[in-house]
């Protein structure tokens, strides 16, 4: 499944071989590439409710109403989210996106969180000849996506298997192209706009109202029965893609650390993979304040905010994993302070106005602003939780953690001189695993003295260097203590230039930085990027 | 007077079920009165063929979005933080260890109606939820207080004042009901009656921020509930809290092992008894039982469990111009409501 809208996907290729033969399951690697028979030791890896309900048996059950009978059996349930980037314009012709999941057990499949469905649907019906999905395989520690579709070639709509999680975050870019890990960059389930108000999602922040079965505006379809299951993103988001994601980071973890016999500990068999989500923003999330811009081209542009914008405290550093808690339930690495910055920032209406003024800003050609304002790339869940695994786990301290969060801290997201210092990770390395109650390691554990070394062994790094600043902060007795203080002087700073005449000046500073985070999410993961209409961008200053 | 059900069943004597559903009654009759909104007695929807009622649930997380604090502070300061009409108490062992967290949703008032109809009834009703329940007079109304000789008003007065340090509630050796500041029925119902004014120049996810008091803009619950009212109500239809009125804890999310074993937590025959909800879905309880995981994590604060356990209340409508007359917008006032919310009318 991809994460939002769907492009459309270009067929460069005839099915090679004429006839296709039909009535087993089949598999493509790519769009575009020659629709193949799966073996037999490859459809001995499928364990997904989708392939175990309904594909291994009847992989010819095309119809949406025969596929969630087999899934949804007599007891199951299904739930319906909708999510698009023009999603709030209620003029019929176009499409949008529905993302079906389900509840409860069916031959001891256990449906949620386990399956989803998506499905584009126009103001009459579902496209439902069209679908992509994934399952999880509890047994093999995997995704599987699937896609039914129709390739030249085939007299009608078929399905295939299109891959799975397994490797997924080491693969090139070449490697990726044309399939679903394009978008799936770690494997896992992906809401790009995973926090609230989940802009561009039907949520109880944001409301279509053509779908809400009220009134006299409703498209015909949202007289269906599906939609009469139409439900919040808020759902989608506790229940089906945060429980995903941590399900799949713990396995990720497992398959990269092997127990040592006797009391020897554990050992990374590959340091740089596993730890490169603490380095690297290999996804994001798309967080925004929680008050509307006002300025959305959908339904009709309005004049501006009604009230002052909260700027999130994650534009400003990686509050999730710095403090912890919250809905995500992050452990973190005890650096509460991290939390104030939700405070540091309220845009006046008027302020607001300017800047999307000042800068052009524009979303779709058209003037001025997503829905939700302040619409920016966060550090993504699949990171977070990850990092959060390992320092539960053991597998590195809160100290180490936090001392890399702390390189170009007031860049949560796309960090280049963070992503710059995986390379002194160790290949592998040993740890104590960590359980419930006990006390992490002390500080500096085996790895960090790894870094320390492999830092000084490349040379008196230059001060003020990424290289010097991780380097001072790991060979702190009290690392922890060190990124509290510069997270206070952080806030203490920003809340200064916001209180006096400078205020006008650290906007602009600010707005410019957020254009430019949207401007390198779009570089990092292209194509998840599924129409102009997901990212304001600005031509002025 | 509306047949209001008792949510929970244990209203007992009869008088009780009569002392909430004037309660209830008090709330529905208020608000039904309230100028230019949608909100309208249940006695309108009995004029309303089944077919052409709806009734939406409105779903949120009980996990306290406003609280920026730990899990362990959440847990502690339930009078302070837990504000989504949801409140739990943990149980720990001789080591710390969680193993049992017990949610509520129930509402104060029904406790005040068993309190107004005896200082037995009381009691009976709370070992109906607690068994081996041993509250005493002082435990429930605080020091100083004769139950048997005051007045059934003075009885609920004095419970209502003593939620919060009543043993029995408070955490220490139970909990019973709703005692967060917010957490009332009367919130519920002034949320409801004024998100149901019509604000067809405000978007309905934005609406609770335009009803003051009435609405917290940060909560999951509160503006879940407004912007479900308001959609109705923009559509021009009647809305009222269906029958019984409250909050019902549905399910919990996230993924739950025991052992290496997946379990559908909210399947009763597959949870081992794990997850148990009871009283109408105004009470729930999870057992820690060995092994038990959420994520892959063990249960180590109730924060934790609501982060994941949703909860749900219903709103009935109809279409205005199915109503009578007397119930649609603008009959606020209307002497007909009047006779109706009397009783006069059924």
């Amino acid at each position: 499944m991809k994460p939002a809208g769907r492009p459309a996907l270009v067929a460069m290729c005839l099915v090679l071989g004429g006839a296709v033969t039909h009535g087993q399951l089949r598999k493509q690697a790519r769009e575009g590439a020659p629709v193949q028979a799966l073996t037999a030791a490859q459809r001995a890896t499928l364990g997904d409710p989708l392939f175990t309900l309904v594909l291994q048996a009847t992989p010819t059950e095309t119809t949406l109403d025969g596929i969630e009978r087999r899934l949804m059996g007599a007891t199951g349930t299904r739930r319906l989210f909708v999510v698009h980037e023009q999603g709030l314009d209620p003029t019929r012709g176009g499409s949008r996106r529905s993302v079906l999941t389900y509840r409860g057990t069916t031959q001891g499949q256990q449906l949620q969180p386990n399956v989803v469905l998506s499905i584009s649907f126009t103001d009459q019906a579902l496209l439902a000849d069209d679908i992509e999905a994934w399952g999880w395989d509890d047994a093999h520690s995997r995704y599987n996506y699937y896609k039914l579709d129709r390739q030249p070639g085939e007299a009608a709509p078929s399905w295939k298997f299109r891959g799975s999680s397994v490797g997924a975050d080491a693969l090139t870019p070449a490697a990726r192209a044309g399939t679903c890990m394009r978008c799936h960059i770690n494997g896992a389930p992906v809401m790009k706009e995973l926090p609230l108000p989940w802009n561009n999602w039907h949520s109880f922040k944001s409301t279509l109202d053509y779908l809400d079965g009220v009134g006299s505006d409703d498209w015909p379809i949202a007289a269906t029965p599906r939609f009469r299951t139409l439900t919040g993103a808020e759902s989608l988001e506790v229940d089906v893609i945060v429980p995903s994601i941590k399900q799949f980071n713990g396995r990720r973890v497992k398959a990269l650390v092997r127990a040592l016999p006797g009391a020897a500990g554990s050992e990374v068999t590959d340091g740089k993979r596993l730890l490169k989500p603490l380095f690297v923003s290999t996804e994001y999330n798309l967080n925004s304040a929680p008050q509307t811009s006002g300025l959305h081209p959908f339904p009709a542009v309005g004049s501006g905010p009604a009230e002052a914008v909260a700027v999130p405290d994650t534009f400003f550093l990686n509050a999730n994993l710095l403090a912890g808690g919250g809905l995500l339930q992050y452990r973190g690495v005890n650096v509460p302070d991290a939390r104030q910055f939700g405070s540091v920032l309220a845009v006046t209406a008027a302020e607001y106005r300017q800047l999307v003024e000042d800068f052009h800003t524009t979303i779709g050609g058209a003037r001025f602003d997503t829905q939700f304002a302040w619409f920016t790339p966060e550090a993504s869940h699949v990171d977070n939780h990850l990092v959060d695994v390992l320092v539960r786990e053991g597998v590195i301290t809160p100290e180490f953690a936090a001392s890399v969060m702390a390189v170009d801290l007031e860049t949560p997201v796309f960090s280049a001189p963070r992503a710059s210092l995986l390379r002194f990770v160790p290949a592998t390395f040993r740890f104590k695993p960590r359980g419930p109650d006990d006390v992490p390691t002390a500080h500096p554990d085996a790895m960090t003295r790894g870094v320390i070394q492999a830092i000084r062994a490349a040379g008196t790094p230059a001060p003020g260097s990424p290289e010097a600043t991780l380097l001072a902060l790991l060979e702190d007795p009290d690392p922890l203590e060190k990124v509290r203080g510069l997270v206070r002087d952080y806030l203490q700073r920003e809340r200064a230039a916001l209180a006096g005449a400078g205020r006008a000046g650290e906007l602009t500073r600010l707005y410019a930085l957020l254009l430019d985070r949207r401007a390198k999410a779009v570089a990092a993961v292209p194509d998840i990027v599924e129409s102009k209409f997901l990212f304001p961008i600005g031509s002025g200053q | 007077m509306f047949a209001y059900t008792d949510p929970s069943g244990t209203l007992k004597p009869a008088r009780a079920l009569t002392n909430y559903r004037g309660r209830l009654h008090a709330e529905y009759r208020q608000h039904a009165k309230l100028a230019a909104s949608a909100f309208t007695l249940l006695e309108a929807f009995g004029e309303v063929p089944a077919a052409r009622q709806r009734v939406d649930t409105v779903r949120w997380i009980a996990f306290p979005k406003t609280a920026q604090a730990t899990n362990t502070t959440i847990d502690n300061d339930r009078f302070g933080l837990q504000d989504e009409y949801v409140e739990w108490r943990v149980e720990r062992n001789a080591a710390g260890a969680v193993t049992q967290v017990t949610f509520t949703t129930e509402f104060l008032e029904y406790y005040e109606a068993l309190a107004m109809a005896s200082h037995a009834a009381l009691v009976a009703g709370i070992k109906a939820v607690i068994p081996g329940a041993a509250p005493t007079a002082a435990d429930l109304y605080g020091p100083n207080f004769n139950p048997t000789t005051a007045a059934p008003e003075a009885r609920a007065r004095a419970f209502r004042g003593n939620a919060t340090t009543n043993p029995w509630n408070d955490g220490r050796k139970g909990i019973l009901c709703l005692a967060q500041q917010f957490n009332t029925l009367g919130a519920l119902f002034n949320l409801g009656g004024h998100a149901a004014v019509p604000k067809p120049n405000v978007p309905a996810g934005a609406v609770c921020a335009t009803l003051g008091g009435f609405c917290g803009p940060e909560r999951n619950s509160d503006p879940s509930i407004s912007a479900a009212v308001q959609t109705l109500a923009r559509g021009s239809r009647g809305i009222s809290f269906a029958d019984p009125v409250g909050i019902q804890i549905e399910s919990l999310g996230g993924i739950w092992r025991i052992g290496a074993t997946q379990i559908d937590i909210n399947d009763p025959a597959g949870n081992q008894g794990a997850w148990t909800i009871t009283r109408g879905g105004r009470r729930a309880v999870l057992k820690v039982v060995p092994g038990l995981l959420l994520d892959d994590v063990a249960i180590e604060s109730g924060a934790q469990v609501a982060a994941v356990l949703s909860v749900i209340a219903q709103a009935v409508s109809a279409a205005e111009a199915d109503l009578p007359a007397w119930s649609r917008v603008g009959q606020e006032q209307s002497q007909r409501l009047d006779e109706v919310a009397a009783g006069a009318v059924v």
